[in-house]
């Protein structure tokens, strides 16, 4: 395969990626009273009531009542952040699902972006030696001889 | 090269040590119910109003002057059955003197179902029966029973989980005094 052609594979590759990163961040509304914000705000709080359910996708009576006071507020005009902070006034902040960035729980957010950043660094590091490693083949003094050479031994048959 | 092999699984070593030294401290959610996350308890109980059982306006502001415990129940739940007797006493023991008094929430049930319940088993307070009030909610209710002791000043000083009795709810009425 020619460097172009590689080129090519990896552009497409990462746009690709883009793409599919920028479809799974689609935005939920964050106004109006649409079953998409509903649910979109309660998949954001964890039924206390249940082990490892959201309030979106929790039967509990907690969770249902707690989805009838989200409907209840957004039709009264609140804005998503004042909803999530009235739950969280009330039952704490261990009732959001997406941690604040203080304290311990700013870990989940570090992680990652600690993690991407080392892999990243990593591959670059690959990359780097790869093409080192190249330049130093080019450096060996290969003789048009030698490399005819080889061509005949590898068109022989076996 | 055998060297910064060693590096690199240290490095990794120690990453997932502290990985699970995290999660192990952060404590298990195998029982969700475990973990009391309830911030109303020392905060100025909410202003709420609502009509009881009997259609009778009520708000909780005007039990300020006495204790007030206020009760989450619903008819279907075995302890909150099991705890109604110590209400019962609990509201007797106080109704001379008038220093304190009970008001029951019902979880998400009718007014017709709640009073039938009142009516078997005594109990002669106001009950709200919460199928359209944010009462629960308001209190950060997560199960049933649960209980707010709410001072003379309407300040929450105490939840009660699970059922409770006569003689807790004095003992903590004392040590609040």
């Amino acid at each position: 395969m020619s460097s172009r052609a590689r080129a090519v594979g990896w552009a497409v590759g990462m746009a690709l990626v883009v793409a599919l990163v920028a479809v799974g961040a689609r935005q939920a509304p964050t106004e109006g009273r649409s079953d998409d914000r509903l649910y979109a705000l309660a998949g954001q709080m964890k039924c206390l009531q249940c082990a490892g359910e959201s309030v979106a996708g929790s039967q509990a009576d907690i969770a249902v009542k707690m989805r009838a006071e989200i409907r209840s507020q957004m039709d009264r005009g609140r804005t998503d952040a004042e909803i999530l902070d009235f739950f969280a006034e009330r039952y704490g902040e261990r009732v959001l699902l997406n941690p604040s960035g203080d304290g311990v729980a700013s870990l989940v957010w570090v992680i990652p972006v600690v993690g991407a950043g080392l892999a990243a660094a990593g591959l670059a590091t690959v990359f780097a030696a790869s093409a080192r490693r190249r330049r130093d083949a080019a450096h060996l003094g290969v003789s048009e001889e030698d490399r005819r050479l080889v061509d005949e031994l590898l068109s022989r048959e076996p | 090269m055998r060297s910064r092999s060693a590096v690199i699984a240290g490095v990794v070593g120690v990453v997932v040590v502290a990985l699970i030294v995290l999660f192990v401290s952060a404590g298990s959610e195998s029982d969700p119910l475990a973990v009391d996350t309830n911030r109303i308890v020392g905060r100025q109980a909410p202003a709420l109003e609502s009509v009881d059982t009997e259609g009778r306006p009520f708000s909780l502001t005007d039990y300020r002057g006495r204790w007030l415990l206020v009760n989450f129940f619903a008819t279907w739940c075995t302890p909150c059955v099991a705890e109604h007797p110590q209400l019962v006493a609990f509201e007797r023991a106080h109704a001379v003197a008038g220093d304190a008094s009970v008001v029951s929430v019902a979880w998400n049930q009718s007014a017709d179902v709640v009073k039938q319940f009142f009516a078997e088993r005594g109990g002669d307070w106001a009950v709200i029966a919460d199928e359209e009030s944010d009462f629960a909610i308001e209190f950060a209710v997560v199960g049933l029973p649960e209980s707010y002791l709410i001072d003379p000043d309407g300040t929450v000083v105490h939840k009660f989980t699970g059922g409770v009795t006569q003689q807790e709810i004095e003992a903590e009425m004392a040590r609040k005094r």
